[in-house]
């Protein structure tokens, strides 16, 4: 009878667990952190390069003009659908400093350009609307998908700067570690500890804008 | 201890089990409509992926990035559609580990109507194929014909989930109607099953009950409820290739995506169908409460199967959960 609980709990479980996502849209983000007259930081300025599937993908139907090109205003659309989407992920996008989180506002100046092979740029803008860290005070912006559905990967050059910001800021960015052997190892191992729910796993693909003023 | 008070506590244990697994699922964590407002994630609220599941997270990520890269191949050299189909195949069976493909309902349906491990993974197999059908169907009608828009699709998509989960909940309400009876009157100490006329037996388990008869159209409405939802993978990879002028390739992929995933369900279906398989062994050697842990097994699985139609589709029509965020 005991092992029948077990094998029940298993496959109640296993279904539960099981329920973890895997990245359908690889972004190639490059960030910058915007700074107001005072000294604070007032805004959070991003460009997310998608990946080759998924901008096709997206992009299915807009070139209503049937050019083979994709102006701003045709993508003006599906934009305004990204921005609106991406409200109830709170832009993916966590900013902190000491145990408070920095509060945005609605994107601003937001639109989607279509580049080289078709690859999508989504454009936007996230002013900070409460507790922005006072001047000189270190934070960091965190970018990433808790679900993992996104697969945030900072660009390979000129990943994050800052503008207009006080003498002596500047950002670092901290990229996860990238999954090696013994780690893949560790998570075969890990097949058990695996199947119990709730902890988040996403947060270890974090990206980190390390804001410092010397 | 008497039989139906030791069932009670077997009951009580189900239903706990079920009832934090339940709340323990994500679903009620997300809204629904995606991210990016276009390619809806495979279930609302799925977790990032924990321990194994990371690693094959990882692995199906791998073998879809390089899904582009082999359909702009095909252009050039024909060989690479094999590599298309072989990493296709792949993505799919580690992909069918994911959420939404069916495998919990598939599993507790198989434990719920008693089906055998063969006809396991002939559901799976339709299962499977049905999504693919119903993500071609979709590209297809709404791409090519009408020349929707990628939101578009996302709407047709959502509705296709809705209706799917509403499925599974109802059918879910069916199976539990029908096994929830005989737990009942199980719970009484009365034998699970009634005793018709011409039946003389006098034992614990009936094994036409056990292995159940074939009911094909609640077969079905399982893969019915199951493939309504179509993949977002494979409608991502149709669009691309479709895009690429290379519908027929995306239309290759996506059956080579269906066949991994019909294999990795119908393995976890096998699970399934061995769980239960031990039940009744234990059921046959004891057979004053077999009847009754069988009864109780095939109405918890049922159970499980309307409570995940319930949470998933609750989960994508209330944006606004208390627990949301």
């Amino acid at each position: 009878m005991i092992p029948i609980r077990f094998l029940l709990a298993l496959l109640f479980c296993l279904a539960a667990a099981g329920a973890s996502a895997h990245p359908h849209v690889w972004v190639t983000a490059r960030s910058e952190i915007v700074y107001g007259d005072d000294g604070q930081i007032t805004a959070v300025r991003h460009a997310w390069t998608f990946d080759e599937m998924f901008s096709s993908f997206a992009t299915q139907g807009l070139d209503a003009n049937g050019d083979g090109k994709l102006t701003r205003e045709e993508l003006a659309p599906l934009a305004e659908v990204n921005v609106t989407s991406l409200a109830e992920f709170k832009f993916f996008t966590f900013g902190k400093f000491g145990d408070k989180r920095v509060v945005f506002d609605k994107p601003v100046d937001y639109w989607l350009e279509s580049g080289p092979q078709g690859l999508l740029t989504l454009h936007f803008t996230l002013p900070v609307k409460e507790n922005a860290p006072a001047k000189g005070e270190p934070f960091r912006v965190e970018v990433y998908d808790p679900t993992y559905f996104v697969a945030f990967e900072f660009a390979k050059d000129n990943p994050a700067r800052t503008v207009s910001a006080p003498d002596g800021c500047g950002v670092d960015l901290e990229r996860p570690k990238a999954p090696d052997a013994t780690q893949s190892k560790k998570l075969s191992e890990s097949f058990f500890s695996g199947l119990s729910p709730g902890a988040n796993f996403g947060a270890q693909f974090s990206n980190t804008l390390l804001v410092t003023c010397r | 201890m008497s039989r139906s008070g030791l069932l009670w506590r077997l009951l009580a244990i189900a239903g706990g089990a079920a009832l934090f697994c339940a709340a323990a699922h994500p679903a009620w964590a997300q809204g629904a409509a995606g991210p990016f407002g276009v390619g809806r994630p495979d279930a609302p609220g799925a977790g990032a992926p924990t321990g194994f599941f990371a690693w094959i997270a990882a692995k199906q990520s791998l073998f879809y990035q390089a899904l582009s890269h082999a359909i702009r191949a095909i252009r050039t050299d024909p060989a690479a559609l094999w590599s298309l189909i072989g990493l296709s195949f792949a993505y799919g069976v580690f992909h069918a580990a994911g959420p939404g493909h069916g495998k919990a309902v598939i599993s507790s349906y198989l434990v719920a109507t008693g089906e055998g491990f063969r006809r396991g993974v002939a559901l799976s197999a339709l299962a499977a194929l049905a999504q693919a059908a119903t993500a071609i169907v979709v590209v297809g009608a709404l791409t090519m014909l009408v020349g929707a828009t990628s939101m578009a699709m996302g709407a047709a998509t959502y509705w296709l989930e809705a209706a799917s989960y509403a499925a599974i909940g109802a059918l879910g309400a069916v199976l539990l109607w029908r096994k929830g009876r005989g737990l009942l009157r199980a719970a009484r100490g009365l034998p699970v099953h009634v005793h018709g006329p011409d039946c003389a037996h006098e034992h614990g388990v009936d094994p036409a009950l056990v292995q159940g008869r074939v009911d094909w159209r609640r077969a079905g409405a399982a893969v019915l409820a199951v493939g309504l939802r179509p993949c977002t993978g494979a409608l991502i990879v149709l669009v691309f290739a479709l895009a690429q002028g290379l519908a027929w390739a995306g239309v290759l992929a996506t059956l080579a995506m269906a066949g991994g995933t019909a294999l990795t369900v119908a393995a976890i279906a096998a699970l399934a169908v061995g769980a239960k398989a031990t039940a009744l062994r234990i059921a046959t050697a004891r057979p004053s409460f077999g009847g009754a842990l069988l009864a109780l097994l095939e109405a918890g699985a049922a159970a499980l199967i309307l409570t995940f139609g319930l949470v998933m589709l609750g989960g994508m029509l209330s944006d606004t959960l208390p627990l949301a965020g």
